[in-house]
């Protein structure tokens, strides 16, 4: 291996500046995986997850001289791969999914530690692909509220809806995450017991 | 039977996806390679438009002192019509003497005035060399030339003050040939460029060796040049040479 010493990810923000290829594929190497994660709550399945990241990357390379430093450089590396994600979710736009009626759900019949449990016993995974299933404009919403700390307004004018569209898909999605959750936990239980 | 509440909800969401990690593709780094890439291709061209760019501008100023010269050159010759006259009136004698041995070979026409000369030489030197002064200052107009011709052929002393005109312009005549010689040097010498376009053409000729030139102008009598022929890298371009 060519590669003898690793870099922190701060430690290759110079090199990156410069251009320097091996710098940025340090970079890339360190914080992919991460990164990866991220995309593939926004988009609808890993191949388009890392289309996005790719162009995340590219992206990064070539505003990285525009990082003044203030933030952690990781933290500005996410946030560009975040504003990649929902761009790319505008530019393909598909209509905000009305809610199908049997998507309608009933309160979930469940209480506080059994979601504790379940999401103790639900990997990341697990939790991804539930994500993954909700309607786009859900999805976009429930990540950009509730990972990414948006607040309502700042969604509203994001994604070109209005605020409070974007409070009732927030609502919506919570339910049906939550209902899914509840589901996924009895399947597997029931898996684990048969 | 109760609602999560929310808060709680989405704190264990933002928990679980805090550091979550997921191994990309092996052959993503490659793609994201190959897109940055193509930014360092494309500044090649870039540069060869600049050295294109620098050429003709080297070009423009080679030209431009070409032309520079031809002025000068011409000036001069206009400066050689002058000096042969001062030094007329200075050696009068032997050059009156040799002016009629050269309007003999040269201008038969004047025959009659060499005659009319050669007496007022003898007795008016200085009368000559006076009015020897004004005719560096007509000199240069050749109407002058036509209006004095015909008045040679009056002999008499009083219009005399007139003939060292003859000599005055017949002398000119000896260097105006070898003027006209310069010329033709000069013209023989141009054929080979005779226009921006034949000069581009030079130049790139000796700095592009390839078959397909940089630039290539096609040229006519008129000094009217088009370009014909543009191979820079990327951009090709070939009009069928005449």
């Amino acid at each position: 291996m060519k590669v003898t010493k690793t870099y922190t990810i701060d430690e290759c923000l110079e090199g990156c500046k410069a251009g320097n290829r091996q710098m940025q594929e340090m970079l890339y190497k360190l914080t992919a995986s991460k990164m990866l994660a991220v995309c593939m709550r926004y988009a609808k399945d890993r191949m388009e997850a890392e289309d996005v990241l790719q162009m995340g990357y590219v992206k990064i390379f070539q505003k990285v001289k525009e990082y003044r430093g203030d933030g952690s450089f990781e933290g500005w590396i996410r946030r560009i791969m975040v504003n990649t994600a929902i761009e790319s979710y505008r530019k393909n736009l598909r209509m905000l999914n009305v809610v199908p009626i049997e998507d309608a759900y009933e309160q979930p019949s469940a209480n506080a530690n059994s979601y504790h449990d379940a999401f103790n016993s639900l990997g990341m995974q697990d939790l991804l692909k539930v994500i993954q299933k909700l309607a786009d404009g859900y999805r976009m919403v429930f990540n950009m509220y509730i990972i990414e700390g948006y607040s309502h307004k700042e969604i509203a004018e994001t994604l070109g809806i209005s605020e409070g569209a974007s409070k009732s898909q927030l609502s919506r999605a919570r339910a049906i995450l939550q209902q899914e959750i509840i589901k996924m936990e009895g399947f597997g239980y029931a898996t684990h017991a048969g | 039977m109760q609602h999560m509440p929310d808060k709680k909800f989405d704190q264990l969401f933002r928990d679980k996806f805090e550091d979550a990690e997921m191994e990309p593709s092996v052959n993503l780094w490659a793609n994201i390679e190959q897109q940055l890439e193509p930014k360092r291709k494309r500044t090649l061209p870039i540069y060869w438009m600049a050295a294109a760019s620098v050429a003709v501008a080297i070009t423009a100023l080679l030209v431009f002192q070409k032309t520079d010269k031809i002025r000068l050159r011409l000036d001069q010759t206009y400066t050689n019509n002058v000096k042969p006259i001062e030094e007329v009136a200075s050696y009068v004698n032997e050059v009156a003497e040799q002016a009629i041995v050269t309007t003999k070979a040269t201008e038969p026409k004047s025959f009659v005035a060499k005659v009319a000369v050669k007496e007022v030489i003898e007795d008016k030197v200085e009368s000559l060399q006076l009015a020897m002064q004004p005719i560096k200052e007509v000199e240069r107009l050749p109407i002058k030339q036509q209006e004095v011709m015909p008045l040679t052929i009056v002999p008499v002393k009083e219009i005399v003050v007139e003939n060292p005109i003859v000599i005055a312009q017949v002398t000119p005549k000896q260097d105006v040939e070898p003027t006209v010689i310069s010329e033709t040097d000069n013209f023989s010498e141009r054929k080979g460029i005779r226009n921006v376009g034949d000069l581009v053409n030079f130049v790139v000729d000796k700095v592009d060796k390839r078959d397909k030139k940089l630039l290539k102008f096609s040229t006519d009598e008129d000094d009217n040049s088009s370009i014909v022929g543009l191979n820079i890298g990327f951009l090709k371009l070939n009009k069928k040479n005449k």
